[in-house]
């Protein structure tokens, strides 16, 4: 198998991104060998993989910087001033609450009565306006009847080996008439197996 | 590793209390995070005044949602979060003051002049030259001038030591693209500091 890393600017350009992950030990075993196998190869390479070790060190090593003296005490101040949110669950348990509340107060008022009227007089209004109307069950026809008591009946001469079946059931389905479904054609033959 | 899930409890401890209103585990999670929030707010903005009042901003706003914060995200994650869009809000407030005077101090800055030429050109071990202060002054200038997005990530990564995952959810962000942000960050920060790299041999 060829290898993925040559000296060539191809294969330093492949190298470059592996160089981060090379440099944090974040690479597979085998990326590492290819990386390692190039830049033992390529000393643009090697120096661009040292520098970029250095980069890295010198980031870690950076200066921190810290709070000035008084950052609690300010902040205690601001946080005394500010009330923490209620999570999202108690803050709608809690505006449903305050709604209901204020429903009640409401109806408790003067106008209480009135409302009650109006909220009855509509309720008899859905009342009268939903109420579904009666539905009649019709029963099976003549015609479905019929159909059944036919049927039974080919199935009776088809049982008999001296009878004809296919006539039996012509005569039957030009009888019926209702009862043909489509597959048969007027002589009574079906046209489908 | 026994370490950090210990952290990792405490922290969900801590929340659960602030949660409920005790104010002395919030004080417990603002002096656990204050120092690593202000230090990243300080290199994004640049100005210990105003990374002060972003980071108050940062608790404040941590306190007024705590009870909303789910304890499944973790609460590093979550406050570097906080801090983020607060960086990108002044960002964007500041954006021309900023620019204004990054330039001055790129033309015209005799103090940055001079420190460029006073770092040593001979053979030198970072880590020991980074206890000078010049040095890191070269570095945090090289930080300041990486776009903000860049900047972001490398100082999420290499200075707060976020691993990959936390910093996606930070910057809201998918994996490969803090994976290339962090690799075009410091190839960016390596071409800027190249000149006080080399080593000899």
């Amino acid at each position: 198998m060829a290898s993925q890393f040559q000296t060539d600017d191809k294969a330093c350009r492949s190298l470059e991104p592996l160089l981060s992950g090379y440099t944090d030990n974040l690479l597979s075993a085998r990326e590492v060998w290819e990386v390692e196998k190039h830049l033992a190869l390529c000393a643009d390479c090697s120096r661009l993989a040292q520098e970029m070790q250095a980069t890295v060190r010198m980031l870690h090593s950076a200066e921190r910087y810290d709070t000035a003296d008084g950052f609690m005490a300010k902040l205690h101040a601001r946080l005394d001033m500010a009330e923490p949110e209620p999570a999202r669950g108690a803050a709608l348990r809690s505006a449903v609450q305050d709604w209901l509340g204020s429903l009640r107060t409401s109806l408790r008022s003067w106008h209480a009565p009135a409302l009650t009227i109006g909220l009855a007089a509509a309720a008899l209004i859905l009342f009268v306006r939903i109420t579904p109307p009666a539905v009649s069950v019709v029963p099976p026809g003549p015609s479905v009847e019929r159909a059944v008591d036919l049927s039974r009946q080919v199935a009776f001469t088809a049982s008999n080996p001296f009878d004809d079946p296919v006539a039996a059931k012509a005569e039957v389905d030009s009888s019926v008439g209702t009862a043909n479904d489509g597959h048969s054609d007027p002589s009574g033959v079906p046209t489908t197996f | 590793m026994f370490a950090m899930g210990n952290i990792m409890h405490a922290d969900t401890v801590l929340v659960q209390r602030a949660q409920a209103n005790d104010r002395a585990a919030f004080n417990e999670i603002v002096l656990r995070y204050k120092s690593k929030v202000y230090n990243y707010i300080f290199r994004m903005v640049h100005s210990a005044l105003d990374a002060e009042d972003l980071t108050q901003e940062t608790f404040l706003r941590a306190y007024l949602s705590i009870r909303s914060f789910q304890s499944r995200a973790s609460l590093n994650t979550w406050l570097f979060r906080i801090a983020t869009n607060l960086c990108i809000d002044y960002s964007r407030k500041n954006k021309k003051v900023q620019a204004m005077t990054t330039s001055l101090s790129i033309e015209g800055d005799d103090e940055n002049d001079e420190v460029q030429r006073d770092i040593p050109d001979v053979a030198f071990d970072p880590q020991r030259l980074l206890l000078n202060k010049e040095l890191g002054t070269l570095l945090n200038k090289a930080l300041s001038e990486l776009p903000e997005k860049l900047r972001t990530v490398v100082l999420l990564y290499d200075i707060e030591g976020l691993p990959y995952d936390e910093i996606s959810a930070v910057v809201g962000c998918p994996l490969g693209t803090v994976k290339s942000r962090l690799f075009n960050a410091r190839t960016s920060l390596r071409e800027k500091l190249a000149p006080y790299l080399n080593s000899p041999g």
